[in-house]
């Protein structure tokens, strides 16, 4: 009896895993533009018409969505606590696409290379863990090219 | 009456042409931004709290944004684009001094402001100050900005701000402004004509 209730448990979780699995994220990257603050871009492409529900890190105090507009010459940055998907079609949260994530109060310095593990919420497609591969950013790039000056030795202030 | 007619409309005629010649932005509220209305006036500081005024810059090029630290996306991506410009410039570059003017006084101190704007550039120079410090920097360039609470948010407030690079002549005087997405060639094609 025991053995058909760990049989059949084991048998959800994989069921689950696989249909969370038809969520897509391309190009997932994060930059750290303050030690206080990081961005992160990805193109999203859900199997199923889906919605994006919450999104957790342990990476940083909170990951959040964000829309970045320009309305009449005004920048203007809001939360979104949701993100509608159809099925098949992909959703850049990139520059291009008028979005981003915002990584909040990161708990470590992170350095170009590493990686961010961040956990998807979604009301279909269900949990969906990805790995955001942290990149150079605007500032490591400027520095790079400011003859020399780099990233490393920036004060950790919140 | 013909001659007082005649004469009234040649001055309607060259404010027209004046307006229309004069450069000139959108204010967010709508409002024409006209050279007359846009100075270089303020009083704020930068690392170790260093006050820095406007009239001390006299004799230098500004190259100015306002914006704040806790902009992911925008305010990185202009302070890229103009030190890219910047370095590109050659001996011009030497006559202008870029400025990062933050928005937020809040969280952004003088030496967060000054901190993040020389990582984008040695250069640059983050300012900072008082709220009324910076309400009275952003006033003399008409830059709109506000503070816009979420407390849904972990950020509890974003800062909307007016999104443009402004340049300023040696005594402080509007010379021009770009949006913030200005392409890279067009920004150094404006400070080549204007910096002497």
């Amino acid at each position: 009896m025991l053995n058909k209730t760990l049989l059949a448990l084991a048998a959800m979780l994989v069921a689950t895993a696989a249909y969370a699995c038809g969520t897509d994220f391309k190009n997932p990257t994060v930059s750290f533009v303050t030690p206080s603050m990081g961005v992160g871009y990805a193109t999203i492409t859900a199997k199923d018409n889906d919605t994006l529900t919450a999104i957790r890190s342990g990476c940083c105090e909170a990951v959040e969505l964000h829309t970045s507009t320009m309305e009449d010459g005004v920048m203007k940055m809001r939360k979104l606590d949701t993100l509608e998907l159809k099925a098949g079609k992909p959703v850049a949260v990139t520059k291009a696409g008028n979005m981003h994530f915002m990584l909040i109060n990161p708990r470590e310095t992170y350095k170009p290379g590493d990686t961010v593990y961040i956990n998807f919420t979604f009301a279909k497609a269900g949990e969906h863990m990805q790995t955001f591969t942290v990149g150079g950013g605007k500032r490591a790039k400027a520095a790079a090219k400011s003859k020399g000056h780099d990233m490393e030795g920036m004060d950790h202030h919140h | 009456m013909k001659k007082i007619v005649i004469s009234w409309l040649l001055c309607v005629l060259a404010l027209v042409a004046l307006l229309a010649f004069a450069g000139h932005g959108v204010l967010p509220q709508g409002e024409e931004l006209s050279e007359a209305q846009v100075k270089a006036d303020f009083t704020l500081a930068t690392a170790d709290n260093k006050v820095v005024r406007s009239q001390d810059l006299k004799g230098s090029y500004l190259l100015v944004y306002f914006g704040f630290t806790h902009c992911p996306d925008v305010c990185p991506t202009t302070l890229l684009l103009m030190s890219n410009v910047i370095d590109e410039l050659g001996d011009k570059a030497t006559k202008i001094k870029p400025l990062f003017i933050s928005v937020d006084p809040e969280r952004d101190t003088p030496k967060i402001a000054a901190e993040y704007a020389s990582h984008f550039n040695k250069s640059f120079i983050g300012l900072s100050g008082t709220p009324e410090q910076v309400k009275h920097a952003a006033d003399s360039f008409k830059v709109y900005y506000s503070k816009v609470e979420d407390k849904s948010s972990a950020l509890g407030y974003v800062v909307d701000h007016s999104g443009f690079i402004y340049l300023m002549g040696k005594n402080g005087e509007y010379l021009a402004h770009f949006p913030a997405n200005v392409s890279d060639q067009e920004l150094k094609q404006g400070l080549q004509h204007y910096v002497k």
